[in-house]
């Protein structure tokens, strides 16, 4: 079996003469959580769309396992489970008979086992016979994640599936999707907005902005060790000018130096280290402020280090 | 099972698990049972008597018009409810073809409207028989009065449906595409009147949809043929089928 799940190749989406999508390329490997990460706008859900089927592909090709999604739609999305934005369901009907109709539509024969199985993954063997609209929220993601496991898909695409989701929500979903790529070998796409999210569940991650591909990084479970986890912190001091000059000829270099504002970008231990230098330079020191980063910053703040190990 | 046998059923299960199908039922029974209800006080009242076969072709005659407009309506939901739903994308992210997804609709409407309206003539025909006179004859006459004038008006019937299904497909909006049908529908008189005696009468859709005429043994128009008129309604109906195919095919789904 081919370790490339999913490829994009320069695909490109144009509508009414806006490029929505700019020749992005990536890949999924086997079995791995892939983060697909971009602000608000940056074209994820249009990707998504493409890669499903639901829109047309301007230029570019995207494959799965190997077919190509237009020119072999049947045998692509054979292998391809997703929710694209919500969980959509048929609220007049009961989980269960959700679950046969999607089962009926994949195309090869669905056992009552497996249907069995799968509803006990997602803990829904006690509503199955409820009408889907008395569902949670939580309740619905989980349908919506059995539906589309149906027939054992190699690729899972979840658009934003955290979206509305409470803490506990979010921290159970993590954990399903965790256990189905050791378990069962899915390749599971994940969009976000929140690099936090992606952080705490991906293997890896790809990072979009307007609609142009912007870096591709390795996350390591130890990058999320406080200690090591590099942020922006002002420091308010009576002259920016004479604390930046003060740290000339150390390790440490502003990344900028405003109104009297002077910014660094530090992990934790090394705060109270530069307090301490400021201190000993005779520098008035009014406020220490962290600052929670854009996700563009600290993309490009875990990129500029090369590697994060 | 085929693919497509699948499918099929899975649009007559989202059907039968919406309200609208038993409602509809049920209201088809209270007409039912309050005709029966006034023939019966009626007769006692010392009106005269009607014969079983009569008063089934009467009734199916009045119901069929109701399941018209409600086979415009479903043939509209079918299509607008998985948009207004968003289900739409579960539906359209699985092998089956846009096509194919768009004609296990098409067909799950006609069978819709022929379990109906047969299901109708049969309650009706069975509790007339019991509660009315039947010596005027018996199931033939049934046939000459209701079955086969049914089945020569279906063809207008399901042009409707194909109007409406393919406003559906273009529109995405409920309201416009039974109001597009039901207009149309409406409207067919009068617009004959304007027409008919036109030239390019007989290239329109309208007198080609009546075919009891034919059985009647007097065509529509002077000189015109039953396949003529067949030919005609299904390039109308082709028109409409690849109209929605096209269009469906090529849509952006949101
Ligand atoms: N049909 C359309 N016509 C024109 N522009 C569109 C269309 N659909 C989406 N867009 C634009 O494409 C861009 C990308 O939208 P998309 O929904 O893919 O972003 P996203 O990354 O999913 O964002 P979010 O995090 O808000 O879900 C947006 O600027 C949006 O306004
Ligand atoms: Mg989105």
């Amino acid at each position: 079996m081919n370790d490339i799940v999913v490829e994009l190749q320069n695909v490109t989406k144009k509508i009414r003469g806006k490029t929505l999508i700019d020749q992005l390329s990536f890949q999924v490997k086997r079995g791995e959580i892939y983060g697909f990460l971009g602000p608000n706008g940056a074209g994820k859900t249009t990707t998504i769309r493409m890669m499903v089927g639901l829109m047309s592909i301007t230029s570019g090709t995207i494959l799965i396992e190997g077919h190509d999604v237009v020119k072999n739609r049947a045998k692509a999305m054979a292998h391809v489970g997703a929710i694209v934005e919500n969980p959509e369901l048929y609220k007049f009907m009961t989980g269960r008979q959700n679950l046969l109709h999607f089962a009926r539509m994949c195309g090869k024969d669905v056992s009552q086992s497996r249907i069995d199985e799968i509803v006990k993954f997602v803990e829904l063997d006690q509503v199955l016979d409820k009408k889907v609209q008395n569902y949670s929220l939580g309740m619905r993601q989980r349908l919506g994640i059995a539906q589309a496991l149906l027939h054992q898909p190699s690729i899972l695409i979840l658009d934003e599936p955290t979206n509305g989701l409470d803490p506990a929500g979010i921290r159970e979903l993590r954990d399903y999707l965790k256990r189905l790529a050791r378990e069962e070998n899915i390749s599971i796409l994940v969009s976000s907005h929140l690099l936090s999210e992606i952080e705490l569940m991906c293997d890896r991650v790809v990072v979009i902005q307007n609609g142009k591909y912007v870096g591709e990084q390795i996350l390591d479970s130890k990058h999320t060790e406080e200690q090591q986890v590099t942020r922006s912190i002002q420091f308010h001091v009576e002259q920016g000018e004479a604390a930046a000059q003060s740290l000339e000829g150390t390790s440490y270099q502003p990344v900028q130096v405003e109104n009297n504002v002077v910014t660094l970008t530090l992990t934790r231990d090394q705060i109270p280290e530069i307090v301490e230098h400021f201190v000993r330079h005779h520098i008035k020191i009014y406020e220490v402020r962290s600052i929670a980063e854009t996700l563009e910053d600290k993309f490009l703040s875990m990129t500029k280090g090369g590697h994060i190990q | 099972m085929s693919y497509f046998t699948a499918l099929v059923r899975n649009e007559w299960m989202k059907i039968t698990s919406k309200r609208q199908l038993p409602y509809y039922l049920i209201f088809l029974l209270v007409v039912l049972a309050a005709a029966i209800g006034f023939q019966l006080w009626f007769q006692s009242e010392g009106g005269s008597e009607v014969g079983s076969v009569g008063f089934t072709s009467v009734i199916f005659e009045i119901t069929s018009v109701f399941t018209g407009i409600f086979s415009i309506v479903i043939a509209s939901q079918i299509i607008t409810d998985e948009f207004k739903d968003g289900t739409i994308k579960q539906l359209l992210i699985r092998p089956a073809s846009r096509t194919t997804i768009l004609m296990s609709k098409l067909v799950t409407i006609m069978l819709v409207v022929l379990f109906v309206n047969l299901a109708m003539m049969l309650v009706t025909a069975l509790a007339a028989f019991i509660l009315f006179d039947s010596s005027a004859g018996g199931i033939h006459l049934l046939w000459e009065g209701t079955i086969l004038p049914f089945f020569l008006t279906l063809p207008n019937e399901l042009f409707y449906i194909f109007v409406a299904f393919t406003a559906a497909v273009l529109t995405r909006s409920l309201g416009l595409s039974i109001s597009i049908a039901v207009i149309l529908n409406s409207l067919a008189g009068m617009l004959i009147m304007f027409i008919f005696d036109k030239p390019w009468y007989k290239y329109t859709v309208f007198p080609h949809l009546d075919w009891n005429s034919y059985y009647k043994g007097e065509p529509p128009i002077e000189g015109i043929t039953f396949g003529f008129s067949f030919g005609m309604y299904a390039l109308y109906m082709l028109a409409l089928l690849l109209v929605s195919i096209l269009v469906f095919k090529k849509r952006d789904i949101q």
